[in-house]
């Protein structure tokens, strides 16, 4: 679904990691480095907003460069750690900007788009809070109506860049739970950066790993932990409430 | 529920349009009477001969305040939503000034509105004062975030290209000078045939020209790099933005003068009274509303026998709405 080949990432001068050969199926798969290391940048580069790169990147076997943005966001949905929207616009509102990249040019709703909004706002369980106002919404709130916008833009892929940055805990288990209920009901691939450990071994098929200038992919959930932790040079796991 | 009440909205909104058009034909120093009036606009002939010069006259102006309230609105809309701030607009942003700095060098130098070449010339330098500034501010919003502090930014713009306007009275002899001074209180009246054909061709196929950017506008609420995520190209939308706001407002300018109030006030009041989300709708609500906002002040401006300056009627009916959508702003406790 997504696969990285001899891949390179710049910001400027900085050469920020390389990564030789990684193949991403559908399932959940977390994005983990240190502050700096290049998280948002990877995931700015797959949606085709960050050019300095070299390698190739394929979305769906085909390379990223072919894609024009009207049909790479056919393929990739985003959610960011903190939205805000300009107007008075309702959760359903914020969830039918989903379907914008299959509206004609003045944007006209059709039963498709009302009938996938509907049934995403079921399987998200949203229905308590939809219709009301998005901006005075919690961010818990927020952020699970962005995760159903994403959804509704009918991807293969879904990025989120650090969804739970501003989440509670009981959100942030919340957030988790949708997530693999995305993961469980549809066929997508679930690309999520965090700072987050307990929840890796439970949740995801996979970790990527942004460690000394080089992207790994981890695959055996009983090592995620260890792995990480031996990356950031942090062995005493005691000391450390994981 | 919400397409009803839009369309009630629509229809209120062009009944007033129609009445006021109505009303500014009939009132005025030399009431007219609506037979005579139909007479004269069906080709007819009226008893007085004057009266025909006077139906064309308040007819003339009845249009370009429509056009020209309608563009503006638009204009601020379009800026509201790609800067993400309701108080942005033509006006605030410094995009009017640069088009008076254009339209002051011309006319200080001494060129005058009565040739087409003199026109053309009047109306590029509007165009490109207004886009400079609006190419200015883009270039300082890579180093400014925050969109408040933009705004200030925008101020500022203003101010500097005042002065600027200020030292090229040093140099401009009196005639210009008064000139310059009357068009800068703005007014809808004084455009012959010719320059009214220029004006309407200019505003309607660039109106309609902003359509192309009801999905990026739709887009755009949830900020630019959701919008790009939902297949927005924000580069080339950028770019659109840029022309076709500037150049509206700048047409304006260079016609009606700096035109105040019109560009914010319109567009904050019309996102709070619309129901749809779709620019499809909300664009064309905000141009008539603007037209309404125009004819009014038009009407006001009429009824006290042209005494009162249109920014000064502007400015009255305007300052209220924004100061009302700020402090609602702030109730509902909103980020932006």
């Amino acid at each position: 679904m997504l696969a990285f080949k001899q891949l390179e990432i710049r910001a400027g001068a900085r050469h920020l990691f390389a990564a030789s050969s990684i193949h991403l199926r559908n399932g959940i798969v977390a994005l983990v480095g240190r502050n700096g290391t290049g998280k948002s940048t990877l995931l700015k580069t797959i949606m085709g907003l960050h050019r300095d790169f070299s390698g190739e990147i394929l979305v769906d076997g085909k390379s990223l460069d072919s894609y024009k943005p009207a049909d790479l966001a056919k393929e990739i949905a985003i959610v960011y750690s903190k939205s805000n929207i300009f107007g008075s616009h309702s959760g359903r509102d914020v969830l039918m900007l989903g379907r914008l990249p299959y509206q004609n040019a003045f944007a006209k709703e059709t039963a498709v788009d009302r009938e996938q909004v509907n049934r995403i706002i079921e399987l998200l369980q949203l229905e308590k809070f939809i219709d009301q106002e998005f901006s005075v919404l919690s961010d818990g709130e927020k952020q699970l109506i962005m995760i159903g916008r994403a959804v509704v833009q009918d991807t293969k892929i879904i990025l989120l860049d650090e969804p739970a940055a501003f989440l509670d805990l009981v959100n942030r288990h919340q957030l988790m739970r949708v997530l693999q209920e995305i993961a469980k009901s549809t066929e997508k691939l679930i690309l999520f950066s965090t700072h987050q450990m307990d929840v890796l071994p439970k949740v995801c098929q996979s970790v990527l790993l942004i460690d000394q200038n080089e992207l790994r992919l981890i695959e055996d959930p009983t090592t995620f932990i260890t792995t990480i932790y031996k990356s950031f040079g942090m062995d005493n796991l005691e000391t450390d409430e994981v | 529920m919400n397409l009803r009440s839009d369309i009630a909205l629509i229809g209120v909104i062009i009944l007033g349009i129609f009445i006021l058009f109505w009303m500014n034909l009939l009132l005025g120093d030399v009431p007219m009477k609506s037979a005579d009036v139909f007479n004269l606009l069906a080709g007819g002939t009226a008893d007085n001969p004057a009266w025909s010069y006077i139906v064309e006259s308040r007819l003339n102006r009845s249009i370009v305040a429509i056009l020209a309230g309608g563009a503006l609105a638009i204009s601020g809309l379009i800026l509201q939503v790609f800067f993400r701030n309701p108080l942005a607009g033509p006006g605030v942003l410094g995009i009017t000034s640069g088009a008076s700095l254009g339209v002051a060098v011309v006319v200080l130098g001494g060129v005058t509105m009565g040739s087409l070449l003199g026109n053309l010339g009047i109306i590029l330098a509007g165009i490109i004062g207004a886009v400079a500034v609006l190419f200015l501010l883009l270039f300082i919003a890579r180093f400014i975030r925050n969109s408040v502090t933009l705004l200030v930014a925008g101020l500022m713009f203003g101010y500097f290209t005042a002065a600027l306007i200020n030292i090229l009275f040093l140099w401009a002899n009196e005639t210009a000078t008064r000139k310059y001074v009357v068009w800068g209180l703005g007014s809808f009246e004084g455009l012959n045939q010719s320059e009214l054909l220029i004006f309407t061709t200019l505003i309607i196929v660039l109106s309609l020209l902003c359509f192309m950017l009801v999905k990026p506008l739709n887009a755009l609420v949830a900020g630019t790099d959701y919008a790009a995520s939902i297949g927005i190209n924000v580069k080339s939308t950028r770019l659109l933005i840029i022309l076709f706001t500037g150049v509206l407002a700048a047409i304006v300018t260079v016609y009606c003068g700096p035109v105040g109030f019109i560009g914010i006030a319109v567009p904050q009041l019309v996102r709070v009274l619309v129901k749809s989300k779709n620019h499809a709708v909300i664009l064309p609500v905000v141009f008539i509303a603007g037209s309404l906002l125009a004819l009014g002040a038009d009407f006001i401006v009429r009824m006290s026998s042209n005494s009162l300056p249109l920014n000064t009627v502007t400015a009255i009916v305007g300052a209220p709405i924004i100061i009302w959508v700020i402090v609602k702003m702030n109730q509902r406790n909103v980020s932006f």
